[in-house]
C-alpha cells in the first residue's frame, strides 16, 4: 500500500519544522521553564517540569547532568550560549525558507488528481497538464455539449464554448483535413492549443466565449480560482469527467482518491498561498478571488446540491453533466416562473442543509436525500432551497446563492467582541507578520540575510518573501508602506492606523477562514501578551495551543481546522510565537 | 446464525502461502461475540500473529462482555488493544520475534441480545456493514490504507480505534469483511448493486459465492451474525 506521496511529503515537511522549531529556544523560554521548575521545589510534579527542561536542552545539545537540584540548571542556562530571540529571527527565517518550497501548490495538487484519476489505457501522460484535462473534457464531458429538448425543439448547449476552434485547430494539424468528431483528433492536440489565450479579448475568453472552455480548462490547471462561482462550477465539471465521488456517510464509505471534499475542496481549492509565487498570479492578484471562502461545499446552495446529486448518481460523465445541467435550468425557470418560494431559512442553518445529504448524527437508518429518485429529489429542492437567481429585478448566477455564512460570521464577531473586551482598539491592530519586517524586506530588499548567507539563492529567496508579502497583506498591511527614515527614538508614539481588512468582514457573506484566522490571531496575541514568565510556551506548545482554540471555532464555522499541511496557517501560529517573544 | 468465510487471495495462492485474515466467534446465553483480524502480508509472522490478536479480542469480549456495555470509547480502547498486545509479546517473546512481525487489523463485535445492543470496535481497513429493511449500511468505515493504516502494533494504536455503541432492534444482520473482501463489493465509495441486493436481504451463503468469482489478488474474509433471531424481525 503506498501512501500520497503529497501527504508524505507534507508531513515530512512539518516534522521538520516542529523539530527544527523545538530547537528554537531563546533565553526567555529557558527562563519560564526554569521558574516553573523553581515553583515545584518539593511537589510531586517537580519530575515533570525538569522532563520538559530536559528535552529542551536535548533540542538545543546542551549537555547536562540529570538528578541535579536548581542552582545547577539555573547555572547551567546562564552560562550556556543560548540566543536572544532577535538572534534567532534569522535561524527562524531560514527554517521557513529552508521548507517552504516543499507546500505543494494548488497545480501540484490537481496534478495529483490527474495522475490517479486518468484512465491508463488513454495514455496522456506525456501531454501538459492542461492538455490531458481539456482531452479529458472532450473524450469523457464530450467538450461540455449537449442537445437538449427545450420549449419543444432541439437545442445545442454549451456549458462552456470553444468547440469549434478546437474542431479547426485540429483541422489545420490534420494537414487541411476536416475531423469528424473531435475525440478522433485528440492524438492531434498539443499545448499550443492554449496559445491563443495569450491575445485573446476578455469576451473570448467568457464561457460563451470562442475560447470559454480553453480559458476554464487552464484556470483549473494552474490554480487560478475566479469570483462568482466559476470555479466552483469548474471543479463538479472536473469532478464529473474524473468519476470523483461524494461521501454521504450512510451506505457508502469514503474513496480517499476520489472524494470531491478532500481533493478538490480541501487540498485544492483553499486558502492556499503557495500560489502567490506561482506564474500564473505573479502581479495579477487583483485578476483573482485572493480569499476563498474556505467552506467548500456550499450545502445551501441549490445548484451545488444538484452538481452532487449527479456526482453520486451512477451513469457516464456526460449523462452526468447534461442532467445537472439541465436539472438547474429546469429549478431556475420554474422559480422565475412561479416567483421565488417563500423558503423557511432562519440564519442558521447551513448544518440543517448539510445533514441533508450528509448523515451527520451517524444515524445507521438514515436516507439522504441524494438517494430519492431524480423527480422528487428535483421537487424537494424546488421547496426547500431559495433557487430564485431572478430576485430583486436582476440575475445572478446560480451558484452565488446562499452564499452568506451566518455561522462563521457569528463565531468571527465573537472573536472581535473577545478582542474589544481585551481592551483593543481594532485599528490597533495591524501589524501583520510580526517575526520579520515585511515592510522593510519590500523596500530595502533583503541584503541583510542575502549578505551574511552566501549560500542562499537570492532569486528563490525574493520568491519567498513574496509569499510572505501575500500572507502579510491577508494579516494587516493594507497599502504599500515605506521604511520610515526615522531611528526607534524618534519615531512617531502614535499608533498606525491602517485598518485590517480581515478585521472589519461586516457581511456573513464576505466571511472567509483566513479572516477568522487573522481575527483569532490579533485577540490570541492580545490575550497572553502580558502572561508574564510562567506561562511563556515555546513554539511547539504554542502552535498546539493556538490550534486548540482556533479549531474549536473553525469546525463550528465548517471550516477545515488549522493545519500543518497550509503554510498560512503555520506562519500565523509562527508570528504568534514571535510576537509573544519578543 | 453466524456465518464465516475465509479464503486466500491470489497473491498468495501463487506465492504458496497461506491465508493471513483469522476469525473467531463464541456465544454463550445472552452475548455474542465475532471478530476478524488481517495479517500484514509483509511481515513474518503474519498469520500467527492475526489468529492471537483475533482469539485474545473475541474471548475478552465474550468473558468481560458485560463490562463493555459500562465502559466509554477511551476505556474499550485502552482495554482492547493492551489485552492484544500483552498476548502479541508473549507469542513474540516464545518465538524470539520482534513484536511488529505480529501485526494485523482487528475489527469486532459484540452483542447483547437481551438489551439489543451492540458495541462495535474497529482497528484497520476492516469493515463493519448492517443491514436493516432491505438496505445495508456502514457502522464502521475502513481506515484511509493509502497512508498506511494502523494495526495492532502500530505506536499509538488506542487512539486510532474507533468504538461505537448501537441499538440492534432494527437491524436484521452485521457483518465484518477484510479489505480483501469489501473491495470486491465496493465500486469506488458505493457498494456494487448485487452486492446491494445480497446484504439487503442477509444472504451471506451468496456473498461467498460472489467473492469465490472475483478475482481477489488478496485474501477475502467476512463473518456475519443474524439478528432476526434476537430482535424477532422478518426479512424485508
Amino acid at each position: 500500500m503506498q501512501r500520497g506521496t503529497i501527504t508524505r511529503r507534507m508531513d515530512n515537511v512539518f516534522d521538520g519544522l516542529q523539530s527544527e522549531f523545538r530547537s528554537l529556544c531563546d533565553i526567555e523560554d529557558f527562563k519560564a521553564k526554569l521558574l516553573a521548575l523553581k515553583k515545584s521545589e518539593g511537589r510531586s510534579d517537580r519530575s515533570s517540569k525538569l522532563r520538559i527542561l530536559f528535552d529542551m536542552f536535548d533540542a538545543c545539545s546542551i549537555e547536562y547532568e540529570r538528578g541535579k537540584d536548581y542552582e545547577y540548571y539555573e547555572n547551567l542556562v546562564m552560562n550556556s550560549n543560548i540566543p536572544r530571540f532577535s538572534e534567532i529571527e534569522d535561524r527562524m527565517m531560514l527554517s521557513l525558507y529552508n521548507k517552504y518550497s516543499d507546500y505543494p501548490t494548488p497545480e501540484e495538487y490537481i496534478n495529483r488528481i490527474v495522475d490517479r484519476l486518468s484512465c491508463d489505457e488513454d495514455n496522456w501522460d506525456s501531454d501538459t497538464l492542461r492538455v490531458r484535462i481539456l482531452k479529458q473534457f472532450i473524450k469523457y464531458g464530450n467538450c461540455l455539449t449537449y442537445v437538449a429538448s427545450r420549449k419543444g425543439q432541439k437545442e445545442t448547449i454549451n456549458i462552456y464554448c470553444g468547440g469549434a476552434y478546437i474542431k479547426k485547430y485540429l483541422t489545420q494539424k490534420n494537414k487541411d483535413t476536416t475531423v469528424a468528431k473531435l475525440t478522433d483528433g485528440l492524438h492531434l492536440l498539443e499545448d499550443d492549443i492554449f496559445d491563443v489565450l495569450l491575445t485573446a479579448t476578455k469576451a473570448q475568453k467568457k464561457p460563451n466565449g470562442t475560447y470559454g472552455i480553453l480559458k476554464m480548462v487552464d484556470d483549473l490547471a494552474s490554480g487560478k480560482f475566479r469570483t462568482g462561482g466559476s470555479t466552483k462550477k469548474s471543479l463538479y465539471l472536473f469532478a464529473m469527467v474524473y468519476g470523483m465521488t461524494f461521501y454521504s456517510n450512510t451506505a457508502d464509505i469514503i474513496d480517499y482518491k476520489t472524494d470531491i471534499e478532500t481533493n478538490l475542496f480541501r487540498d485544492y481549492y483553499n486558502n492556499n498561498l503557495m500560489r502567490f509565487i506561482t506564474t500564473a498570479y505573479r502581479g495579477k492578484l487583483c485578476e483573482y478571488d485572493l480569499d476563498p471562502s474556505g467552506q467548500g461545499i456550499n450545502y445551501k446552495n441549490f445548484a451545488e446540491m444538484v452538481y452532487l446529486y449527479y456526482i453520486s448518481k451512477d451513469c457516464s460523465p456526460e449523462e452526468k453533466i447534461k442532467s445537472s445541467n439541465e436539472m438547474i435550468f429546469r429549478i431556475q425557470t420554474e422559480s422565475f416562473n412561479k416567483g421565488a418560494k417563500n423558503v423557511a431559512q432562519t440564519e442558521n442553518q447551513t448544518i440543517y442543509y448539510k445533514g441533508l445529504v450528509k448523515n451527520l448524527d451517524k444515524n445507521i437508518y438514515c436516507e439522504d436525500i441524494l438517494s430519492k429518485d431524480e423527480a422528487a429529489f428535483e421537487e424537494f429542492i424546488c421547496e426547500n432551497y431559495n433557487c430564485d437567481t431572478y430576485a430583486d429585478s436582476h440575475s445572478v448566477g446560480e451558484l452565488q446563492l446562499e452564499t452568506e455564512q451566518h455561522t462563521a460570521h457569528m463565531e468571527y464577531l465573537t472573536i472581535l467582541k473577545d478582542l474589544i473586551d481585551l481592551g483593543m482598539d481594532l485599528s490597533h491592530c495591524n501589524y501583520g507578520l510580526w517575526f520579520t519586517d515585511i515592510a522593510a524586506f519590500k523596500k530595502k530588499g533583503y541584503k541583510s540575510i542575502c549578505d551574511r548567507r552566501t549560500d542562499i539563492d537570492k532569486e528563490k529567496f525574493g520568491e519567498f518573501i513574496e509569499l510572505l508579502l501575500g500572507i502579510n497583506s491577508f494579516m494587516g498591511h493594507m497599502v504599500n508602506e515605506d521604511v520610515s527614515e526615522k531611528t526607534t527614538e524618534s519615531e512617531c508614539s502614535t499608533p498606525s492606523k491602517i485598518k485590517t481588512k480581515a478585521l472589519y468582514v461586516d457581511s456573513p457573506r464576505d466571511i472567509t477562514r483566513t479572516s477568522m484566522i487573522v481575527a483569532y490571531y490579533y485577540y490570541y496575541n492580545a490575550l497572553h501578551e502580558n502572561d508574564g514568565r510562567e506561562k511563556w510556551k515555546n513554539f511547539e506548545e504554542l502552535f498546539n495551543d493556538f490550534k486548540k482554540g482556533i479549531d474549536e471555532k473553525l469546525e463550528a464555522s465548517y471550516y477545515h481546522p488549522l493545519s500543518g499541511k497550509n503554510i498560512f496557517d503555520v506562519l500565523v501560529a509562527f508570528s504568534s510565537y514571535a510576537y509573544l517573544n519578543i | 446464525m453466524i456465518n464465516q468465510f475465509s479464503n486466500a487471495g491470489m497473491h498468495h495462492l501463487f506465492n504458496n502461502a497461506i491465508n493471513q485474515d483469522a476469525i473467531s466467534t463464541a456465544q454463550n446465553n445472552r452475548y455474542v461475540a465475532i471478530s476478524l483480524a488481517d495479517g500484514v502480508s509483509t511481515c513474518t509472522a503474519a498469520q500467527q500473529g492475526a489468529i492471537v490478536a483475533c482469539n485474545t479480542l473475541n474471548d475478552l469480549l465474550i468473558n468481560k462482555a458485560a463490562f463493555f456495555f459500562q465502559f466509554d470509547e477511551k476505556q474499550v480502547a485502552e482495554i482492547v488493544i493492551s489485552h492484544i498486545l500483552y498476548n502479541l509479546r508473549k507469542q513474540a517473546a516464545e518465538d524470539n520475534e520482534d513484536i511488529s512481525e505480529y501485526s494485523s487489523t482487528i475489527s469486532s463485535v459484540l452483542i447483547d441480545t437481551k438489551a439489543k445492543k451492540a458495541v462495535l470496535i474497529n482497528l484497520g481497513d476492516g469493515i463493519i456493514l448492517a443491514t436493516a429493511k432491505g438496505k445495508a449500511n456502514v457502522l464502521a468505515m475502513p481506515d484511509d490504507s493509502s497512508l498506511g493504516c494502523c494495526v495492532t502494533t502500530t505506536m499509538n494504536a488506542i487512539n486510532s480505534v474507533a468504538i461505537k455503541a448501537i441499538d440492534i432492534r432494527m437491524l436484521d444482520s452485521i457483518a465484518i469483511c477484510s479489505d480483501g473482501a469489501w473491495r470486491q463489493m465496493f465500486n469506488k465509495n458505493k457498494l456494487k448493486p448485487e452486492v446491494a441486493n445480497i446484504l439487503g436481504n442477509s444472504e451471506y451463503g451468496l456473498l461467498s459465492e460472489f467473492l469465490l468469482k472475483q478475482k481477489c489478488f488478496d485474501d477475502f474474509s467476512f463473518v456475519s451474525v443474524d439478528l432476526k433471531e434476537y430482535t424477532g424481525r422478518k426479512t424485508a
